[in-house]
């Protein structure tokens, strides 16, 4: 197996808020691969956006309360780094794709201002340089026009043209490792697929990781090539997406899959997974998901499952696996 | 967008309409009687009767009204009663002092509320949040008059750093005779270079610009502070931090930018008001503005120059609202496309 | 405060939870010194014949051999020139400045509160014309609209709370207007409107009651610079009159002796700050915990 890109040992992190501590992650091993799509899927609430922004360290530090590790990216524990050489790392090394392109870019000043900047400052050049490197970019993106389109304004532009412009600031730098979260959620579907097809034609192009964070398995299942399955914080189960497709081993992932509609197939009801998912105050010794397991026993209750291999590069945190 | 001012512009006017309506109204229903008080105390009933002609008091109250609104439009804005003079010429007097006051006591309060309402919200809870919002809001909760006297005693009284009050020493007033171009001491000073009158006229303006800037720079601090807050979070933000942009390119170029908006506003009504609303401190440091001038004129109900004060403040105001329109559709691009 | 009010025309949303709030505030060192301040400021002003030294100094007592005497233990704020204690005129004075706070405010929402439910319950011609009058009495320095009613009335403080209440309710026509605009619409108003209950009946009996709340917040907010107004109307000589120890007042008197007499404007002055002060602190924590914004999880 080559070496990871990103290695995440043991991760816990809780945030503090009126009622008490409320823990949102707690990752017991997660491997990002070289030029790999990692789709990470969940619920909302799953952890999934919090790792991202753990690895980026993005978290507000006074709130936060992030526990363990290391988060190893390339051999360096990101967690012990000084905020100085992190922002050295951040849209550089690691970039960032969030879900909402209108709410990611700022609405008083034209596109071309932050994505300028940008490579001024990551890649060392002039201003004027660097417009020339930003205009590239855009092209690369296949947006039009790139002239009229560092000049304009976001509202300006449409859903997919801002996503566009997003990644191309994702990517400008020639980053190791992409995490996109949600990075097609908000967009038409059409629109949807072509992004997709961007998102992949590009990280050929560049040879970079991508960690896709969504809740839509079908998005999951047309990009990724390995997928890891969070629920209530942990990674429940993680494997090359047809074995995860074909053979789910975790009975969360099982009735996920369950769940998606199939074209062309009769069903009088969607199946549904009966409850919610839990908010873990006080962390326990316990598989979080047996509440809602239909395949639970005693042991669910007694000790935390750990990842267990059940297939080739296919792990599994589960007694009683599907 | 056009439109949009367009329509301020004309609510504006409806405004100033009511406005002179309203004074003109109330000071015409003041019991003392404006045609006795124009001839002074020793008149006979004969006398106040031919001013009160010669004034058109006579006349109907809408014929009054109408009369005195076409005689505003051609620049005839009345006689003060007590200065016997036309109100316009007055105004011209007194409001050099006031702007001269104003604009420093304002560009005070920005320069040290801006940054300061920035800096609490970046710090949101800590140490230097608690002190700034302390500070602001003890800004806004100082009576002007009081501050003033205690300025007075500190800095004349017992440091003799500052002169007590006026805007220029009688000894250099006659020393140096200035011509006037502007009206202002200090900027007429500092136009034609005569360093002596600049520099007493500076040190004549410092307490009562300190004075004035307290309360601004209050709502200032609050108000950047509160509108950062709110930006501070929004996701554009994060992903300039996502991007390794630095801190302080972020606050204060990124979101500082997008928060702006409020305060602008705030900076602009305050300066409105300030035209005619800084009365005490002008009477406390005996400074020649158009504040004290229109505080005398309520005090001896001297209708006209009220009415020319109110006039005046209503179109600065309507003035002010326009100005913030269009900045900030200068700062936002949103709005000139709304 | 009135300037943000005008920038920044927020929604209020509802009170949070009680213990939620509570916890706000807490945690607001500000608010609870304005807290502090303020319940002292009303006890001594209930008490003020007990907390004074010399209970009718407050009054026209003359004692002239003590003329303007600097602080000392018998007298620890001075005297003032007609040798009166001038800590009782200022535990005095507490009593005024609270009393013309409270009744300003309370004719200002007289006059404001109803108006602006007319404006927004009924709309059209009627709102139009109420919100026209109120942009035009916004459109001026508020101080001088007071003074300038004050004057007309002539000097005294009745007048002066008068000439306050008159130029502060368009601030309650505008935030009440915005509640009642939006009650209008609720299901409860549209209910009553349904079977018939008489419209007076409706605005006075479904819509005020929820539009108390923000009410009242507001006006509390206002409490600090209401005092403050009403003080600057007395040291023009346009409210309280001689004997009376108000603040301002004490403070105008007192510009003919300051240069010498340091501690004549200083202390009345000093208790005119912590009084709108404390107000404002508690006024700052209010606004914080209605706005969601501020707000935090």
């Amino acid at each position: 197996m080559p070496e990871a890109v990103l290695e995440i040992r043991d991760l816990k992190v809780s945030f503090r808020a009126f009622s008490g501590t409320v823990q949102a992650v707690d990752i017991q091993r997660l491997d990002v691969l070289p030029q790999e799509i990692l789709g990470l899927v969940g619920e909302t609430g799953s952890g999934k956006s919090v790792t991202a922004l753990t690895v980026l360290r993005l978290l507000p530090e006074r709130k936060a309360v992030i526990e363990g590790g290391p988060v190893l990216f390339k051999g360096q524990d990101l967690l012990t780094k000084p905020e100085t050489e992190m922002r050295k790392i951040r849209g550089r090394e690691i970039s960032m794709i969030f879900q909402d392109p209108m709410s990611s870019l700022n609405p008083v000043f034209p596109v071309g201002e932050p994505l300028t900047r940008i490579i001024a400052v990551h890649q060392g050049v002039s201003l004027k340089e660097a417009r020339e490197r930003a205009l590239a970019v855009l092209g690369r993106v296949h947006l039009p026009n790139p002239e009229k389109i560092l000049g304009s304004y976001p509202h300006e532009l449409s859903g997919g043209m801002r996503q566009r412009v997003m990644i191309g600031m994702a990517l400008s730098s020639n980053p190791d490792l992409l995490l996109a979260d949600e990075p097609t959620t908000a967009l038409d579907v059409t629109i949807q697929a072509q992004i997709l097809r961007l998102i992949n034609e590009l990280r050929h192009e560049i040879k970079a990781s991508i960690v896709f964070i969504t809740h839509n398995l079908g998005v999951i299942a047309k990009v990724s090539d390995r997928v890891a399955v969070m629920y209530a914080g942990n990674v429940v189960e993680i494997g090359p997406t047809t074995e995860i497709f074909r053979r789910p081993a975790h009975p969360y992932t099982d009735l996920l899959l369950k769940a998606i509609p199939r074209l062309g197939e009769r069903r009088d009801k969607l199946p549904v997974i009966d409850g919610a998912v839990p908010v873990i105050r006080r962390p326990e010794p316990v598989c979080y998901f047996h509440s809602r397991c239909p395949r639970r026993g005693d042991a669910c209750r007694e000790a935390r499952p750990v990842l267990a291999p059940v297939g080739a590069g296919h792990y599994v945190a589960c007694r009683n696996p599907v | 967008m056009r439109t949009y001012i367009i329509r301020r512009l004309l609510l504006g006017v409806l405004v100033l309409l009511g406005l002179t309506l309203l004074t003109f109204f109330i000071a015409r229903v003041v019991p003392s009687d404006p045609a006795a008080r124009w001839v002074g105390p020793r008149a006979t009933l004969d006398q106040i009767a031919r001013a009160r002609v010669q004034l058109g008091l006579d006349k109907p109250i809408y014929v009054q009204y109408l009369r005195y609104m076409a005689d505003l439009v051609h620049g005839n804005w009345g006689t003060s009663i007590v200065t016997h003079q036309p109100v316009l010429r007055d105004i011209k007097i007194y409001l050099p002092a006031s702007l001269e006051l104003i604009i420093s006591g304002m560009i005070l309060a920005v320069v040290i509320g801006i940054p300061l309402g920035v800096v609490s919200a970046a710090h949101k809870d800590r140490a230097i949040d608690h002190l700034s919002r302390a500070f602001s809001i003890g800004a806004v909760s100082l009576p002007t008059f009081w501050v003033a006297m205690i300025l007075q005693l500190v800095f004349f009284g017992y440091l003799r750093l500052f002169p007590l009050s006026g805007e220029l020493d009688p000894a250099i007033k006659l020393a140096y005779p200035m011509h006037q171009i502007t009206g202002s001491y200090l900027f007429d000073s500092l136009i034609t270079g005569n360093w002596v009158v600049f520099t007493n006229a500076f040190s004549h303006l410092i307490l009562p610009a300190v004075t004035l800037a307290a309360y601004p720079l209050g709502l200032i601090t609050r108000m950047t502070r509160s509108s950062m807050l709110e930006v501070l979070n929004e996701d554009y933000v994060r992903v300039a931090r996502a991007y390794g942009m630095t801190e302080r390119r972020i606050t204060y170029l990124y979101a500082l930018k997008n928060a702006i908006g409020p305060t602008v506003t705030v900076i602009a009504l305050t300066t409105a008001y300030s035209l005619a609303g800084t009365f005490l401190i002008e009477a406390v440091f005996n400074w020649p503005g158009l504040g004290h001038y229109a505080a005398d004129a309520v005090l001896a109900a001297d209708y006209p120059a009220i009415m020319g004060v109110t006039i005046l403040v209503a179109i600065f105001y309507i003035a002010m609202n326009l100005a913030v329109d269009i900045v900030q559709a200068i700062l936002d691009p949103r709005i000139k496309a709304a | 405060m009135s300037a943000i009010d005008l920038a920044h025309e927020k929604r209020r949303s509802a009170l949070p939870g009680l213990a939620y709030g509570f916890y706000l505030l807490r945690k607001n060192v500000l608010t609870m010194i304005g807290l502090l301040i303020v319940l002292v400021l009303i006890l001594v002003a209930i008490l003020a014949p007990l907390v004074a030294p010399y209970p009718k100094d407050a009054s026209a007592d003359v004692h002239i051999e003590q003329r303007l005497q600097a602080p000392s233990r018998s007298h620890l704020f001075g005297t003032d020139e007609m040798g009166r204690d001038m800590l009782s005129r200022v535990v005095f004075g507490a009593r005024i400045s609270l009393t013309v706070g409270l009744i300003a405010i309370g004719l200002a929402l007289l006059v404001g509160v109803p108006l602006g439910l007319f404006a927004g319950y009924f709309g059209g011609f009627i709102d139009e014309l109420i919100m026209r009058v109120t942009d035009i009495f916004l459109s001026f320095p508020p101080l001088l609209l007071a003074t300038s009613i004050a004057a007309m009335l002539g000097p005294s403080l009745t007048n002066a709370m008068i000439a306050i209440a008159l130029s502060w309710w368009p601030w309650y026509t505008r935030l009440i207007r915005g509640q009642a605009v939006s009650l209008r619409e609720r299901g409860f108003v549209e209910a009553a409107r349904a079977i018939g209950v008489p419209k007076p009946r409706i605005i006075f009996r479904h819509i005020l009651p929820n539009a108390v709340a923000p009410i009242v917040v507001q006006a509390s907010m206002d409490f600090g610079s209401i005092i403050l107004e009403s003080a600057s109307l007395s040291f023009l000589g346009l409210g309280a009159q001689p004997p009376q120890p108000e603040w301002g007042l004490v403070v105008s008197i007192g510009r003919n002796f300051f240069m010498t007499s340091w501690w004549y404007v200083t202390f009345p002055g000093l208790a005119i700050f912590l009084a709108v002060l404390a107000f404002n602190f508690v006024g700052d924590g209010l606004r914080e915990l209605l706005d969601p914004k501020t707000r935090e999880g």
